[in-house]
């Protein structure tokens, strides 16, 4: 008893001291980053963006493009806002930044009292992902225009799955209804998995999904691509026609990028855009999490991205005034 | 009136506010039926009849919780306890406000004596670090201290 | 090369040392976490998923199995010892696991769930070896209309639950569903009842409010009546926790309906495990001739629900591995760790690598086994817990109590509503009502409510699409039987054994 409870206080001394002698080491002037970087996720663990903020961390402490690695920490709520609204209240913080998505463009919008898009210092964009229209493999539409022609047929005459509402496939289901002069039923699910699973099952006629909440079902012959709402055909699927060549003008991508929090410094926003650039152009990153993935990979720098995050904006909030989820 | 019959009152004036709330909702929706009011609506009814059940068996009942002055003290004091430390959390961070939880705690409520308690809580403190900063690497709120 | 050869392929990858050793390592790693009030498999998942960065995949992916076996395994202890579920799925096997422990039987009640969920286990990844394409698509079968009325079914037989007062059950029930409605509208996205806190709109999640009700009140009741740990100093050897043979007798076919319904249940989409441990509890107590001892310190009362959440689990990997699409919320987890290494669940898989899928399977049978030994090796020094003062364990439980609120989603906010939930708690033990009905009714409520309007949409608002499908239509029948049943059998009942009502007094 005695001997442990000196061991006990060896040990809670020892770790003082160390924290004492990082806290001294840490007063060095040196060049950013000197100490590890906090990756917020604001989704769950296994979501697209954990999955992308894993990538993130992982490859650049292995290519060794900064010297300080950088820590992933979920903050999952509110549809993201639980960790839009920590990282807003780390201004100026040079050593946390966040995952942004579309979602968190438009979702602020809808709740009175969130934090809007706009507030954030926008660093990098990473990839697009892509829209796609799936049917299961033996279903009765086999091809976009024999979809859009039973749609045509009467209101919410064809059910069309998505992952949430007021989100992306809502506002593209919205896109493509303004663009063909159809009433789509849009059923909601909560997650790209259960619309995958409506789908199969036959009880939804199509679905929106992203290449990787689809990927492993089509390339498996259990579903099919017919139609993707970007601006080309897909380099993964080429036979899937895009909505504009069909004469339906809806392109709608989900960005995937980087922002730091408000009045983030200048240089630390240099430094992590330039980091991710190098990542962006990483063998490792194009093959594992590009390409496996089906992402399209899409760098753009600090002032690109907020220039493209502002027609993002705009886009969504017509959407979202569409869908009556706005005024 | 007995507790019970209180519980009913209590139960059939919430399920009246759930009616009244969801009908603002938006009850049913044409072509895609229960509207986002449906379920509160439905949960406000069926309070309606446990409310009566409730009141009825109250009436027969009557018996009352073992509530005593001393024991409601000391509840109240645990969940005050609870809230103060809950609000250090983010000012202390996890680890200081966790030690002295324990600190406090075994002092007060265990009686033990100053060496024993300062032991526990120490040891306390290091589990928790061990287990979730060490090995899990679960970001703790870290307060204006540097742990 | 045909199944058995892959398998063996597999086993061969799993005993490599390396491999059983990460695989030693996960087991014990998830069951000291499940362990760990609060923590269940899901959380536990995530927070040890970290740990396998770095690791080549099929070593990672067998430490995974460990990790996610364990935590199954793990959730239990905690619900058996302190009355503190690990997770939702382990709130059934703490109704009576934990009477048994005060009873001094504590060793015997996880001797029983051990091997319960073995053999509920080992049946799970037979089917799952054998019939995992055919047991998918029978899932499939399982729309918006069949899950809202097997989510019905489930809350119907919350009756069964409601100990002394029915009217107080129901009460419970209410104020869950009450509780789950509270959040923004997934269907519409209208926010309800958030008083405009947006750390409300994703719902009041259910675990800090498990750990708060179970963890939070028992301190606060503690402090109420101070009293002791009324445990009979058991006996620590490992021949005294074996079960007596009437305690086998009562269970042997608790665990075989357990494994079955847990099993089937677990291939359906939504809460699986919860939902399977929660029918399989009432559908023994409704079969058995003691029902008058459920709730009291009925062993078969932890062997069912504890075969079927692990059999639910296992279940949870069919549409896994076989159609890409995660059974629960942690293979959803599993998934998200496994993409990291580009591997990516699904049909294409069993071509593409099939020496990891059968390494993957062949881990659970290993990791499975080695749980088995774990927890009947490891009873007797978890008893000790039993003999903490009263005072240091409840520091503990405080201790952990936070900690892990905070954990789930590193959120202050979430130890809030643990404190919230705990108060509730309290009252709700002062007044007589019965907790496990207010949880249940939190976790099932909001699938219950998604299903069935995402019915009704399908149906463009017509009742027809619950009466035409005959999965939905069996469901809802089931359903009504349920609850014209406690009527018909308190009449049978009040007949058949007058005798029997003084014994239920005294347990």
């Amino acid at each position: 008893m005695h001997r442990s409870r000196v061991l006990v206080f060896g040990l809670v001394a020892a770790m003082l001291l160390s924290a004492l002698a990082a806290g001294c080491t840490g007063q060095k002037k040196a060049a950013y980053p000197e100490k590890p970087i906090e990756l917020v996720v604001p989704y769950a663990p296994g979501g697209g963006s954990d999955v992308l903020g894993r990538h993130i961390a992982d490859i650049i402490q292995k290519e060794k493009i900064l010297p300080q690695p950088i820590n992933v920490v979920n903050k999952p709520g509110a549809g993201g806002q639980v960790g839009m609204s920590y990282v807003n209240t780390k201004k100026g913080d040079p050593y946390v930044i966040l995952t942004f998505i579309t979602g968190q463009v438009s979702g602020p919008k809808t709740v009175p009292g969130a934090v809007p898009a706009s507030v954030f210092t926008p660093i990098a964009r990473l990839a697009l992902d892509e829209e796609c229209i799936v049917v299961k493999i033996d279903s009765k539409y086999q091809t976009i225009e024999q979809l859009m022609e039973a749609a045509k047929q009467g209101e919410k005459a064809v059910s069309i799955g998505g992952t949430a509402v007021g989100q992306e496939d809502q506002m593209v289901t919205v896109m493509l209804e303004q663009a063909s002069g159809v009433k789509f039923n849009y059923i909601p699910f909560d997650s790209g998995g259960e619309v995958m699973k409506a789908l199969l099952g036959g009880h939804i006629d199509a679905a929106w999904a992203n290449p990787n909440e689809c990927v492993s079902q089509v390339d498996g012959g259990l579903a099919k691509v017919i139609a993707v709402a970007a601006p080309q055909r897909l380099k993964k699927w080429p036979d899937a026609p895009t909505l504009k060549e069909k004469g339906y003008n809806v392109v709608f991508e989900q960005f995937r990028g980087i922002v730091g929090p408000p009045e983030m410094p200048q240089e630390a926003v240099k430094v992590l855009a330039e980091a991710f650039k190098k990542l962006s152009e990483s063998q490792d990153w194009q093959t594992r999490y590009i390409e496996k993935n089906a992402l399209t990979s899409a760098y753009q720098g600090p002032e690109e991205f907020a220039a493209y995050m502002k027609e993002v904006d705009q886009l969504t909030t017509e959407l979202l005034k569409a869908l009556g989820l706005i005024k | 009136m007995s507790v019970d019959s209180v519980l009913g009152v209590a139960a059939s004036v919430g399920g009246l506010l759930l009616i009244w709330q969801g009908r603002g909702f938006g009850y049913w929706v044409h072509l895609s039926g229960p509207g986002p009011g449906f379920f509160p609506v439905v949960l406000g009814l069926l309070l309606q009849p446990v409310a009566v059940l409730l009141v009825v068996g109250g009436r027969t009942v009557g018996e009352k919780p073992d509530w005593s002055r001393s024991g409601l003290r000391a509840v109240g004091a645990g969940a005050l306890a609870f809230a103060v430390t809950i609000w250090l959390v983010s000012w202390l961070g996890m680890l200081v406000t966790v030690g002295l939880y324990t600190l406090v705690w075994l002092r007060l409520v265990g009686r033990y004596a100053w060496p024993r308690v300062v032991a526990l809580a120490a040891g306390t403190v290091l589990a928790v670090y061990l287990i979730f900063v060490l090995w899990l690497r679960v970001p703790f709120p870290t307060g204006i201290l540097p742990l | 090369m045909d199944t058995w050869s892959y398998l063996w392929q597999g086993f061969l990858s799993v005993f490599q040392p390396q491999h059983l050793l990460f695989c030693v390592i996960g087991v014990v790693a998830g069951q000291v976490i499940g362990a760990l009030p609060g923590i269940g498999s899901v959380s536990g998942v995530a927070l040890l998923l970290p740990l396998t960065f770095g690791m080549d995949p099929e070593s990672a992916i067998i430490m995974l199995t460990g990790i996610y076996y364990g935590c199954m395994y793990g959730g239990t202890v905690s619900a058996v010892l302190i009355d503190i579920p690990g997770d939702s799925a382990a709130i059934m096997t703490g109704l009576d696991g934990h009477r048994l422990a005060l009873q001094g039987r504590g060793g015997q009640a996880l001797f029983m769930a051990a091997v319960g969920s073995f053999i509920a286990g080992t049946f799970g990844i037979l089917m799952l070896t054998l019939f995992a394409p055919p047991l998918a698509r029978f899932g499939l079968r399982f729309g918006p209309p069949e899950t809202a009325a097997l989510m019905l079914l489930a809350l119907t037989s919350l009756g069964w639950l409601t100990g002394e007062s029915a009217a107080k059950g129901l009460l419970s029930a209410l104020l869950g569903l009450f509780l789950a409605v509270i959040g923004v509208d997934s269907v519409s996205g209208r926010p309800r009842f958030t008083m405009g806190v947006i750390d409300l709109m994703d719902g009041i999640p259910f675990l800090p409010v498990v750990i708060g009700i179970f963890g939070i009140t028992q301190v606060l009741l503690w402090l109420e009546s101070r009293a002791q740990w009324k445990v009979m100093k058991a006996n620590l050897g490992l021949r005294a926790i074996l079960p007596s043979v009437q305690e086998w007798a009562v269970s042997k076919w608790a665990i075989v309906r357990g494994t079955i319904i847990g099993f089937f249940v677990g291939l359906m989409p939504g809460a699986g495990a919860t939902t399977a441990s929660f029918l399989s509890y009432t559908i023994e107590r409704q079969s058995s001739r003691r029902a008058h001892l459920f709730g009291k310190g009925a062993i078969e009362g932890v062997a069912a629900p504890e075969s079927a959440n692990n059999a639910a689990a296992i279940a949870a990997y069919v549409p896994l591995l076989s159609l890409g699409i995660p059974g629960s919320a942690t293979t959803a987890v599993l998934m998200g760790g496994l993409m990291l290494w580009g591997l990516r669940p699904g049909p294409l898989l069993f071509r593409d690598a099939p020496e990891f899928v059968w390494g993957l399977i062949a881990s659970m049978y290993v990791a499975n086994f080695l749980l088995l030994a774990v927890n009947t090796l490891a009873i007797p020094p978890m008893i000790r817990i039993l003999s903490i003062p009263a005072p240091v364990l409840m520091a503990i439980v405080s201790v952990i109590s936070i900690v892990g609120a905070y954990c789930i989603d590193n959120s202050v906010f979430d130890i809030w509503l643990a404190l919230g939930a705990g108060v509730l708690g309290y009252f709700m033990h002062k007044l007589k009502i019965p907790v496990p009905p207010v949880v249940l009714g939190l976790v099932l409520g909001p699938d219950l409510e998604t299903a069935m309007r995402q019915s009704f949409m399908l149906s463009k608002g017509s009742v027809a699409i619950f009466f035409t499908r005959p999965i939905a239509l069996g469901l809802l029948i089931a359903t009504a039987l349920f609850l014209s049943a406690p009527a018909i059998g308190g009449l049978l009942r009040r007949r058949r054994s007058p005798s029997r009502q003084p014994a239920e007094g005294q347990g």
